[in-house]
C-alpha cells in the first residue's frame, strides 16, 4: 500500500523546479513602500502647514485689531488686513484639499503593496513553471493580478498630478507673501503708529513665508519621487 | 522544492513538498502535504507567501491545480498558511478548514475569503475529499489554543502540524526519521518551548493512541513511520513541555 515512502527509499526527488528572481518580488515591494512612505509625508507635511496656517490666520486678526485702533489713518491696514485674510483662507483650503489627497494617495498605495506583493508571488511561481494542466488558469490569475496592477498605478499617477498642480498653486500663493510685508512696512513709515506691532507682523508673516516655502519645496521633491517610483512601478508592469 | 509521493491505495495518494532550496535561511523549512483522491485535492498547511512561488509550481506538476478544492490551516501561524489568498485567487471556490477560535483573526488574511471558511468545532468534525473521509483530530495546545490534526483511516496516516516538528540543520537531511535516537536533539528544544500543556499533550496522546498509525507526519522536519511512531508517542508523553525558557 504504500509508495516510494519505504525505508528503502528515503528520498526526495527533484522534479527540477527552476529558482525563481525573487529580486523582482522584492523590489516591486520596496518600490512601493518607497511610495507609501513618500504618501504619507507628504499628507504630515500638508497637515503641518494647516497649524502654521492658523498662525497666519492670528496675524491676519492681530493686524485687524491695529487697525481698529488706528482709525481714519488705518485705512492702509485695512487693505493689509484683506489681503493678509485672503492668503490666510487661499492656503487653508489648499492645504486641506492637499492633505486629503495625500492621505487617499496613501490608502491607494497600500492597495498597490497588496498587488504588488501578490503580483511577485504569481510571477515567482510562474518563472518556477507550471505545470501543462494548470498553465491556463495560472496565467489567467496571474493576468488578472497584473491588470488590476496595472489600472491601480494608472489612478496613482493621476492623484500625483493631483497633487503636483496643489503644491504649484501653493508655491503660487507663496509668492504673494513678500509684497504684503514690504507693504506692511511702507505703511509703518507713512502711519507711525503701533509701530512695533506692525513690525512683529511683518516679521511674523515673514517667518511664515520662509516655512511655506521650505515644505512646499519638500512636498515637490516628496512628489518627485513618488513620481519616480511610480515611474519605476509601471515600468516593471510592462 | 522537492516532493515525495508517501502512499497511495487506488485513487488515493498523499504527496509531501519540501526542503525549498530557494527559500532564504531565514524562513524555517516546511513540509507541505497534499491528499489526492479522484478528481479533488486537499493541501494541508499550504505554508506561507515565502514559498508559495515553489509549492504552486511543484503542486501544478502533479494535479490541475483547480482540483484543490480543500486547505486545512491546523493553527494560525504565518508559515501555516500566510500564502492562503494567493491560493484562493486560484481556487476561489475552495473550502478552508480551520479552528472557530481563529476565524476571526484569520480574517485578517482578506475577508473576501471568509465566506469559504469551514470553521471546525473544537471536537473535530469528518472531511470529505473526493470520495474519501478524513478525519481531523483536535490538537489543542499543542501548540496554539485552537488546533487540528488530519487522520486518514485508509493510508493510516497522521499530519500532526507542529507535533513531532525538528528543527534540521542546513543540507540534505532525509525525508523520514532514520534514527530516533539521533532526531530527538534536533525536536527536543522544539517541544519543550512551543508545546505548553502536558494536559493537553495527554489529552491529544489518549485520542491518537487508539488510532492505528503508519506514518506521522509534522509539519517542519523528519517524518515518524514504522517503530518510530510509537517511539515518538512514547518519548513525547515523557516530555516535560512549557519548560525551554530560562
Amino acid at each position: 500500500m504504500l509508495g516510494r515512502g519505504g525505508l528503502a527509499c528515503n528520498k526526495w526527488y527533484d522534479p527540477g523546479v527552476p529558482l525563481p528572481v525573487t529580486t523582482s518580488r522584492v523590489r516591486s515591494a520596496q518600490l512601493t513602500t518607497d511610495l507609501y512612505r513618500a504618501c504619507m509625508t507628504l499628507a504630515v507635511e500638508a497637515r503641518a502647514l494647516l497649524v502654521e496656517n492658523e498662525g497666519l490666520k492670528r496675524l491676519g486678526l492681530n493686524a485687524e485689531v491695529l487697525a481698529a485702533h488706528t482709525g481714519a489713518e488705518g485705512g492702509g491696514l485695512e487693505v493689509i488686513v484683506a489681503e493678509i485674510g485672503r492668503l490666510s483662507r487661499a492656503i487653508g483650503v489648499l492645504v486641506a484639499e492637499l492633505g486629503q489627497a495625500a492621505e487617499d494617495l496613501s490608502d491607494e498605495s497600500i492597495r498597490l503593496l497588496h498587488l504588488a506583493h501578490q503580483h511577485g508571488s504569481y510571477a515567482g511561481g510562474w518563472k518556477a513553471g507550471i505545470g501543462d494542466l494548470s498553465v491556463a488558469t495560472y496565467r489567467a490569475r496571474l493576468d488578472h493580478v497584473g491588470q488590476e496592477r496595472s489600472s491601480r498605478l494608472a489612478r496613482l499617477d493621476s492623484r500625483l498630478h493631483t497633487i503636483g498642480g496643489l503644491v504649484e498653486d501653493l508655491r503660487r500663493i507663496a509668492l504673494s507673501i513678500p509684497p504684503v510685508t514690504t507693504m506692511i512696512r511702507i505703511v509703518t513709515a507713512e502711519v507711525r503708529l503701533h509701530t512695533e506691532a506692525l513690525l512683529a507682523t511683518a516679521d511674523g508673516l515673514r517667518t511664515f513665508h520662509g516655512h511655506l516655502e521650505e515644505k512646499v519645496e519638500r512636498m515637490g521633491l516628496v512628489r518627485c519621487s513618488g513620481a519616480t517610483v511610480l515611474r519605476e512601478l509601471g515600468e516593471r508592469d510592462a | 522544492m522537492k516532493i515525495h509521493k508517501l502512499a497511495e491505495a487506488d485513487d488515493l495518494a498523499w504527496y509531501v513538498l519540501g526542503r525549498d532550496p530557494a527559500k532564504s535561511e531565514s524562513v524555517i523549512d516546511t513540509n507541505e502535504y497534499l491528499i489526492h483522491s479522484g478528481d479533488e485535492a486537499i493541501l494541508l498547511d499550504p505554508g506561507g507567501t515565502e514559498v508559495f512561488p515553489h509549492v504552486v509550481s511543484t503542486l501544478s506538476r502533479i494535479l490541475p491545480i483547480d482540483q484543490v478544492r480543500h486547505f486545512l490551516c491546523s493553527h494560525q501561524d504565518p508559515d501555516v498558511f500566510s500564502s492562503l489568498p494567493l491560493w484562493m485567487g486560484l481556487c476561489p471556490k475552495a473550502t478552508i478548514y480551520l479552528s472557530w477560535v481563529w476565524a476571526g483573526f484569520v480574517a485578517h488574511y482578506g475577508h473576501e475569503y471568509v465566506d469559504r471558511f469551514e470553521t471546525v468545532p473544537d471536537e473535530g468534525m469528518r472531511v470529505h475529499v473526493g470520495r474519501r473521509e478524513f478525519h481531523l483530530v483536535p490538537a489543542h495546545y499543542l501548540h496554539s489554543s485552537g488546533n487540528f490534526h488530519l487522520y486518514d483511516p485508509v493510508l493510516k496516516i497522521l499530519f500532526s502540524g507542529d507535533v513531532g516538528a525538528a528543527l534540521l540543520p542546513p543540507g540534505d537531511q532525509p525525508l523520514f526519521v532514520e534514527d530516533f535516537a539521533a532526531h530527538v536533539p534536533l525536536m527536543e528544544g522544539f517541544h519543550r518551548r512551543w508545546m505548553p500543556s502536558e494536559r493537553a499533550r495527554d489529552h491529544w496522546l489518549a485520542r491518537v493512541r487508539q488510532l492505528e498509525i503508519r506514518m506521522i507526519c509534522p509539519q517542519h522536519g523528519s517524518i515518524f513511520q514504522g517503530e518510530d511512531v510509537p517511539r515518538f508517542l512514547d518519548w513525547f508523553g515523557k516530555l516535560e513541555l512549557g519548560s525551554a525558557t530560562a
